[in-house]
């Protein structure tokens, strides 16, 4: 079966969180960019053709489905249209102060802000303004136990400094400078229920070792109280390895932390506490709009092994917070127009091995819809994860190719053209400007020279407003 | 351009159905082999050799179509040495289910280079650099003890860490990038763990619509 594939993206760069998530200073994590590249470049139709040499996989960026393309109109110009655009909002804590005090962010924004996306620019006038009467005295407090929120505490306690030789944008650049004087990630859990990975918890520990001058801490106490029957059985079971060198590298950890006034002039500090869970956020003394700080409960875990639960104590500890990232889980959004097959709790499009079946108590599928990634299972998993994940909705996809090409010949859509000819004379009639690879190409050189130019050794400067983008195509 | 690593069949003689995976790689491709395909008939089954390993092919003749998995595109060395082509070999054989490919592994190279440049389907996402577990190999014990012993080929606490993330993890797992192929390769079996070849982790087959 001869395939044609289109990718539509928003943004008139590809790549999604691999861009926009990856932490600066993990460049090695982005190498994946390559793989996807090659989709791109390989396999140009030898017949050539006058619009730019496409092969079998076309990008189409700067196309907002929903605006300039309805997703309606999408399934009728194709045989199968596969929903992949992840999530991009947040859950909730839903407590007291979240929404109306300036200096509360989910770690998505914050995130989406040191890594340039052209729709979180307006987060650095927050930070900015917060951090710019002195880093070294400032509080941050970091809610969530994954690897999200480490990156968080990491770039914030690195700063601007600490990530000169990375594609970390220009803006956060200045405004981290010698990066700030305290960050405490709190979990309501215990540290083996935490869903940050070993690497990333690594790094922490060594980042005064690594030279960026910041202690790690984190106290024995809280990793005992975690230790319940139900958590040593966490840490005996199958796949308890992951959790087992956790629970070493934190233990030595523990066991070496040093007082501040011993740790050699580093002055800065990252602390993981567990068991505590943010109960209201409290504005500042002097600045009733602004957070001053984060009431948070003390928990303990009850629970059979694998489905423990953090129940409060009535024990309460203020942690003191100029700055409060919210790194819970993101979550997904339904597209404009999309009825009945949303899960709203979840935040995911409804599926069975990704083909979209309805909310109904039966679920039916919906012919030619299919669902990957993230809006698929939920916002969980590294991007390797990803991998099983496609191939279970392509092995779908290719179980229906015949009942797909029936749709196809049948012209059920009624559409003059069909296809990637059908979207680009819709998109050209509306005056949109999809971006296709070779116009991405433009953005992603200019990005990569300007690092060459400005003298610094930064890979990339990440270009931040989509109208200069479009303006170098 | 033909970039395939591995034909599946919709069926065998005894009616088992395997797992299904597929994407077209070319067009060209397709063609030529949707007709190589057509021309056998069904159900049945064709072997073509080449010098390096067995391409295994089924044509299903209920379904009339052809299944072909993408191979893992040219080869990448951006993580590992640049080991000439006249260097000396060893045979290796990759498991992958029920598939054994053998095929000449350069002294020298990463077990993942060595995968790379015989299209076999091992990953490699973040291309080599210890930064992902999607080149995740099962070696043989006696093998896996052997590198373990020695300083300059045990796992470091890098690759144990990228480790702990890799689905259907053994005793005896390895990252194929941080494996180097030495002498005392010759003859090994390099295993391929079940989620690379496998679209549902719990042998879902799905049925068509």
């Amino acid at each position: 079966v001869d395939a044609s594939i289109d990718i539509i993206e928003r943004l008139p760069t590809p790549f999604g969180l691999v861009r926009s998530g990856v932490a600066p200073d993990h460049p090695e994590v982005k190498n994946v960019e390559h793989d996807f590249e090659r989709l791109f470049e390989e396999d140009k139709d030898d017949a050539g053709g006058d619009e730019g040499n496409e092969g079998t996989i076309a990008f189409r960026g700067n196309v907002r489905v929903g605006k300039d393309v309805s997703l309606e109109e999408l399934q009728g110009l194709y045989d199968a249209v596969i929903l992949a655009y992840g999530c991009e909002a947040d859950r909730k804590l839903g407590i007291v102060g979240e929404s109306d005090l300036t200096g509360v962010l989910s770690a998505r924004e914050f995130v989406a802000w040191y890594n340039g996306h052209p729709d979180f620019v307006h987060i650095g006038e927050i930070v900015s303004d917060i951090l710019k009467d002195g880093l070294e005295n400032i509080h941050v407090v970091v809610i969530g136990q994954g690897n999200v929120a480490l990156d968080c505490a990491r770039v914030l306690a690195k700063g601007g400094n600490g990530l000169s030789e990375t594609d970390v944008s220009s803006h956060a650049l200045s405004v981290l400078g010698e990066g700030v004087g305290h960050v405490t990630v709190v979990g309501r859990r215990g540290h083996v229920q935490g869903a940050f990975t070993i690497k990333e918890l690594r790094e922490l520990t060594r980042l005064q070792q690594d030279g960026f001058g910041t202690r790690f801490s984190v106290r024995e106490d809280d990793l005992n109280a975690g230790t319940t029957h139900s958590t040593t059985e966490e840490l005996s079971g199958p796949g308890a390895r992951p959790k087992v060198r956790i629970d070493k590298l934190l233990r030595e950890a523990a066991a070496k932390s040093t007082p501040p006034e011993a740790s050699g002039g580093s002055k800065k500090e990252v602390a993981l506490r567990f068991l505590l869970r943010p109960a209201e956020f409290h504005p500042s003394q002097s600045d009733s709009t602004k957070i001053g700080s984060v009431v948070c409960e003390r928990t303990k875990l009850e629970g059979p092994a694998g489905q423990q639960n953090a129940i409060g104590t009535g024990e309460y500890e203020v942690l003191p917070a100029d700055l409060a990232l919210i790194s819970i889980g993101y979550k997904g959004v339904p597209l404009p127009g999309m009825t009945g097959i949303f899960d709203e709790r979840r935040g995911v499009v409804n599926n069975i091995h990704g083909r979209v079946v309805t909310n109904s108590e039966t679920p039916m599928p919906i012919k030619g819809l299919y669902v990957s990634g993230w809006l698929k299972r939920g916002p969980s998993g590294i991007i390797g994860t990803n991998i099983p994940d496609a191939r279970d909705t392509v092995a779908s996809i290719v179980a229906d190719v015949k009942s797909l090409l029936l749709k196809h010949k049948a012209g059920a859509n009624g559409m003059e053209e069909y296809g990637r000819n059908g979207l680009d004379s819709l998109l050209t009639s509306r005056k949109v400007r999809a971006v296709n690879w070779v116009a991405y190409q433009k953005i992603d050189k200019a990005e990569k020279g300007a690092g060459k130019n400005d003298g610094s050794s930064r890979p990339r400067v990440k270009i931040t407003s989509v109208e200069e983008m479009m303006g170098l195509i | 351009k033909i970039v395939l690593s591995r034909l599946s069949r919709t069926h065998t003689r005894d009616g088992h159905r395997a797992p299904m995976k597929a994407a077209v790689v070319s067009r060209a491709a397709a063609r030529s082999l949707w007709s190589a395909a057509a021309a056998a008939t069904a159900p049945t089954t064709t072997r073509t050799t080449t010098p390096q390993r067995t391409l295994v092919t089924y044509a299903d003749s209920r379904w009339r179509s052809l299944v072909i998995c993408p191979g893992v595109g040219s080869v990448r060395w951006h993580g590992g040495p640049s080991v000439p082509a006249d260097a000396p070999t060893v045979s290796v054989t990759f498991v992958d289910g029920p598939e054994r490919i053998v095929v000449p592994a350069r002294v020298g190279e990463t077990l993942l280079q060595t995968a790379h440049r015989h299209k076999i389907p091992v990953e490699g996402a973040c291309e080599g650099v210890c930064a992902c577990s999607t080149c995740h190999v099962i070696l043989p014990e006696e093998l896996y003890d052997a590198l373990a012993g020695d300083e300059g080929t045990e796992p470091t606490e890098d690759e144990e860490d990228m480790l702990d993330m890799a689905p259907g993890l053994t005793p005896s797992s390895r990252l194929g990038c941080q494996v180097t192929v030495t002498d005392k390769f010759e003859g090994v079996e390099v295993t391929l763990p079940g989620m690379t070849r496998n679209f549902y982790v719990d042998g879902h087959v799905p049925e068509p619509h």
